[in-house]
């Protein structure tokens, strides 16, 4: 059987997707953990008021992203999903960085709760902890590859 | 710019009247590909580099310039 070779341009929109997706999860778990520690929610009404707001377009984006993901299916993307590995090779050197510097952040978010761990073992479970890490990881991914996607587009 | 590396796909391509889309797509990588090589943020494998000398019917060297390593600063 033949296989369907993904050209660059789908693989590109693909990763921007994924950069963008990965944005909008990682800010709502971010404020999900965020409100476990701070019980942001019960404060007084204007940090409340931004909280649910932040909160509630996270929940859109988020939303609306997952839905637009149905755009790729039936493509045959699945060595860019198992693999995290892309053809091209300027958004494999892209995704490369963006794997390494969230490494590099959930090592040093593991260094500090290492160290630092005692003093907040209190007011923070592993629930929560597992919360920010995961945040942290969408977070960097999202933000490395969307910005190094659109850093040359003056070229 | 990576260091020591020079291209001259700019200037091929404005020989052939080539958008960079028109290039990616004759050697099958993407746009941005091919503009982040061309402006030295990039360093392209030795698969892309034969096939930009190929497309363009010239030798790599033609195309890519690298500087000696002695003409760089004193390695450690």
């Amino acid at each position: 059987m033949m296989s369907k070779v993904i050209s660059p341009e789908v693989e590109h929109n693909y990763m921007l997707h994924n950069g963008k997706l990965s944005i909008a999860l990682g800010l709502c778990l971010s404020i999900v953990s965020l409100d476990e520690v701070f019980l942001l929610s019960e404060k007084a009404t204007v940090i409340s008021g931004s909280f649910f707001a932040v909160a509630v377009i996270s929940v859109f984006a988020t939303g609306y992203f997952l839905i637009k993901s149905s755009r790729f299916a039936g493509l045959s993307l699945y060595k860019n999903i198992w693999t995290s590995t892309y053809n091209d090779e300027f958004l494999n050197t892209v995704n490369l960085v963006a794997h390494k510097l969230t490494a590099m952040s959930l090592t040093a978010a593991a260094l500090a709760a290492m160290v630092f761990g005692n003093y907040f073992a209190e007011i923070i479970t592993i629930k929560t902890f597992g919360k920010g890490m995961l945040a942290l990881s969408f977070l960097s991914y999202g933000f490395v590859t969307f910005l190094k996607l659109n850093q040359y587009d003056e070229d | 710019m990576v260091d020591g590396l020079k291209n001259v796909i700019a200037l091929k391509r404005a020989e052939k009247g080539m958008s960079q889309q028109a290039l990616a797509t004759a050697i099958g990588v993407s746009r941005k590909t091919i503009s982040t090589i061309e402006t030295g943020r990039f360093t392209p494998s030795v698969i892309i580099a034969l096939n930009l000398a190929a497309f363009f019917e010239v030798k790599v060297e033609e195309i890519f310039e690298v500087t000696p390593v002695s003409e760089k600063k004193t390695l450690i």
